[in-house]
């Protein structure tokens, strides 16, 4: 089921009203559960087994593992689980790019590939069974002793399909405590959604009709359009992605609960390292903590670390995709991490810092032009259809090629806007982003919450509304 | 219910009542004008409010000035003695460009600019068949028309709609621009003014209209049923042997159905043949097919060629000169990469014709036209 959806209204209302009905804080997690199935159900029922199945195997190994005598017991059953859901995952996700990359390595005419249907949000919800599992193990969390608990934090729907992938531990004492329903907290959690509806079906949606037609056809347009349309596509994916989280959060914050933050203006970033704090922030931790740090992180040496953030970036592209081009974009991601952490290395060795605060500020703004420049660049990568079609992309960019001119209005209009919002985010919170939230108690308030609903309502755009995350 | 609460929801209304008002300002620079008034007993089923403004921006944009007949024409100008008719579809009526851009204008502009020649009858919705059909009633009320241009965008039309044609509708003065806007009921008016004045309304109802509220696809069942669909379909398909088939059914190309409607050059041939009966005076068709963008960055024509000879042949049969702008269409990308089709705020090559379109519609109509001219003269 999708936030920009009848069925998620109807779902919204009714689960709304039967928390505020309950008494209990068990049956207002009982109406949560029952409402995260039917969402998740909403796509395909059949693979409501495999996300309870997977939550269930969870449950059981994180429970032996607490109840094992020695660590070592332990350490096979978290191996077990995590084996267990990356196997689930490496199945659906993965299972034909192998196949395909083995019998293109090895010059195999073709393996035949399974119609494999990838159940949506797969990669989310097992990144959190998984940081249930390891923080179970090292003794971070205590295992659950309901599987209604466990199951709630995987299946809580507003986080189910595309994120923020919460941890067990910022979620699972949350269901602990009473979280009130209060209508303060429905007002703040509305003004989130609504931020988010905005960026999805205004700016997103709208974006995606000019990026779709280029990136379909690449060398029908001009190296100047194409250009438009990378920028387009920049904007679109962090008002779909972006705007999904906020509408998560919004949601989960009527019901009492706190998400996570997972984007932070991430195109004022003035470095790659910057960069993964403000973009996708609960997958980069994710991986900072799950994966960059039990490799060794920065305490094996220069060399070392360096090759772990490779290792950690490359795993990211793949996780976002199962192809070569994802992979080739974490490692452009990569390399930018290490050549940014050479060069502060480097800077530090020598003592060469910039003193002069005038000077500072230029390399400052030269630095977030190069960095959203950078990351426009990977974007073409983790868009285009093909490897080839991004080396035309950038071919015809790179050469001014001549070509069909399609300027379209909307990539000026949404700069426009966007840079305006950043502008004041920059100023107003010292570079960073904050839900613009209303104090509704206040006559202009109500008029500029009524004018945003008009406006969305007359700006949407009505055709194609898919999540871009949700393949992911 | 207390002070406070009879307040507040005060509160909410009056900041519901100025949100609107500021949001209905701005639908009157982005899509405003009154919408149709369906008729009978004339060349169209419906005319656009007469003497009014019509702005159009989701796609493309135009701000058009609907005449006292209810017709998108803007010229101050008054109607020369002897005029073309110009009529067709959306693309002719104009909305997505400005008005000095549509074909009409053009082609006044190209034809005599310091009189108004060419009067534009384009209507939304108005294939072939239902020119065809207005056809009688449009030369009662424009008997002066030297010529008559018919703008298409395709060729494919069943013989039934082109036999129903064929029953030809007559001139009502009361039908009308304004007669007829006269006329309506009050409460018909009250309601076309209203929508004059809250532009928001007719776009706020568009939008919600276009948004998709199905629950088809719910759970997956549909999904599992196609497949379970499909997999029976390949189990059947498997248990066949092509090659025990007969021929008929064998994957024979040559005696599959090509999609053709074998009644059609008849129907056609029947159409025009009521237009040029009706009408002795020169009458041009022209088609402008749609483009298609390649991979490889080149354009291809997309001609309705199953449809495309019987309707030039037809048109020949019936002394009616038939255009095609497709070449033109192709040589404009080839020399500047333009295209007639799209705008920078929907996309290129979809949808209707743009600035460009319409002058190359309206350049290959003053072509066909001045070489009837010369017909004439010779």
């Amino acid at each position: 089921m999708s936030f920009v959806s009848l069925a998620f209204l109807l779902l919204f209302i009714v689960s709304y009203s039967a928390c505020r009905l309950c008494k209990t804080r068990a049956q207002k997690h009982t109406v949560l559960l029952i409402a995260s199935f039917v969402f998740y159900a909403y796509w395909d029922a059949r693979f409501l087994l495999l996300l309870v199945l997977q939550t269930y195997i969870s449950y059981i190994l994180a429970r032996k593992m607490e109840r094992s005598a020695t660590k070592r017991q332990a350490k096979r059953f978290m191996i077990l689980g995590v084996s267990i859901s990356l196997a689930i995952l490496g199945f659906f996700k993965y299972f034909n790019f192998f196949i395909e990359s083995f019998a293109q390595l090895f010059g195999i005419q073709s393996l035949g590939a399974l119609n494999i249907i990838l159940p949506v949000g797969i990669s989310f919800y097992t990144f959190q069974a998984l940081s249930y599992l390891i923080d179970v193990y090292k003794g971070k969390l205590k295992a659950c002793d309901h599987f209604a608990s466990i199951s709630l934090y995987i299946s809580f729907f507003p986080q189910l399909v595309a994120g923020p992938i919460v941890r067990a531990s910022d979620f699972l004492p949350q269901l602990n405590e009473d979280r009130p329903m209060t209508r303060a907290n429905l007002a703040e959690g509305f003004q989130i959604f609504l931020f988010g509806l905005i960026k999805k079906i205004v700016i997103a949606d709208r974006l995606a009709v000019c990026v779709d037609a280029v990136f379909a056809s690449p060398l029908s347009y001009s190296g100047f359009s194409i250009l438009l349309a990378v920028i387009a596509y920049s904007m679109q994916i962090y008002c779909d992605f972006s705007g999904y989280s906020d509408m998560a959060i919004g949601v989960a914050k009527a019901f009492g609960y706190d998400l996570c933050k997972n984007f932070d203006m991430p195109y004022l970033s003035k470095n790659p390292s910057e960069f993964w704090q403000r973009w996708h922030i609960s997958l980069s931790t994710w991986l900072r903590d799950y994966l960059y740090i039990p490799l060794g992180g920065n305490r094996k040496g220069k060399i070392r670390t360096k090759i772990n953030l490779m290792f950690t970036m490359l795993l990211g592209g793949l996780w976002h995709g199962a192809n070569w081009q994802m992979v080739f974009w974490g490692a452009l991601h990569g390399g930018a991490l290490i050549v940014h952490k050479t060069f502060r290395e480097q800077s530090d060795l020598h003592g060469k810092h910039i003193q002069n605060g005038m000077l500072k500020q230029v390399v400052s703004a030269i630095s977030v032009v190069g960095m959203y420049l950078f990351t426009c660049l990977c974007w073409i990568f983790f868009r285009a259809t093909s490897f080839s079609d991004a080396i035309t992309i950038i071919t015809r960019i790179a050469s001014g090629a001549a070509g069909i001119r399609y300027h379209y209005v909307f990539t000026f209009v949404f700069a426009g806007i966007i840079a305006i919002a950043s502008a004041i985010g920059y100023n107003r919170n010292q570079g960073h982003g904050f839900y613009p939230l209303l104090d509704l108690s206040r006559f202009w308030s109500k008029v500029a919450l009524i004018f945003a609903i008009i406006l969305m309502l007359m700006f949407f755009y009505a055709g194609d509304t898919a999540f871009i995350y949700f393949q992911f | 219910m207390t002070k406070k609460t009879v307040q507040n929801i005060l509160s909410w209304c009056v900041a519901l009542a100025i949100a609107l008002l500021c949001a209905n300002l701005i639908s009157f620079f982005y899509r405003s004008g009154a919408g149709s008034i369906q008729r009978e007993n004339a060349y169209s089923r419906s005319i656009r409010t007469p003497n009014s403004w019509i702005v159009r921006g989701a796609e493309g944009y135009g701000i058009n000035r609907v005449d006292e007949k209810g017709y998108l024409n803007a010229s101050k100008l008054r109607l020369s003695e002897n005029y073309i008719l110009l009529m067709g579809s959306s693309h002719a009526e104009g909305l997505q460009v400005m008005q000095r851009d549509t074909m009409a204008s053009v082609l006044n502009r190209m034809i005599d600019p310091d009189a108004r020649t060419v009067y534009n009858i384009g209507t939304a919705g108005h294939t072939l068949p239902l020119i065809v059909k207005g056809f009688q009633a449009a030369i009662e009320e424009f008997p002066n028309a030297d010529a008559i241009m018919i703008e298409i965008s395709r060729l494919g039309f069943s013989s039934e709609d082109l036999g129903k044609a064929l029953d030809q509708s007559h001139f009502e003065p009361s039908s009308a621009g304004e007669a007829l806007a006269q006329s309506l009921s009050l409460s018909r008016r009250i309601r076309n003014d209203t929508l004059g004045v809250l532009p928001i309304i007719a776009l706020l109802r568009q939008q919600i209209e276009s948004m998709d509220v199905s629950f088809a696809g719910a759970f997956g069942i549909e999904r599992f049923r196609n497949s379970l669909k499909a997999n029976a379909t390949s189990n059947d398909n498997s248990d066949i042997d092509p090659e025990s088939l007969p021929a008929e059914t064998a994957g024979n190309d040559d005696a599959g159905d090509d999609g053709t409607d074998s009644g059609y050059y008849d129907a056609l041939n029947r159409a025009l043949a009521l237009l040029r009966v009706a009408y002795q005076e020169p009458i041009i068709i022209l088609y402008h097919p749609g483009v298609l963008t390649q991979p490889d960055g080149t354009i291809s024509i997309a001609r309705d060629m199953l449809y495309y000879d019987d309707f030039r042949a037809a048109c020949k049969n019936n002394g009616i000169v038939f255009v095609d702008t497709g070449d033109t269409f192709l040589s404009a990308y080839e020399t500047d990469y333009a295209i007639p089709y799209g705008f920078s705020n929907t996309t290129m090559q979809s949808g209707h014709l743009n600035q460009l379109g319409h002058r190359i519609v309206a350049e290959a109509f003053y072509k066909a036209w001045a070489e009837t001219q010369d017909e004439e003269k010779n």
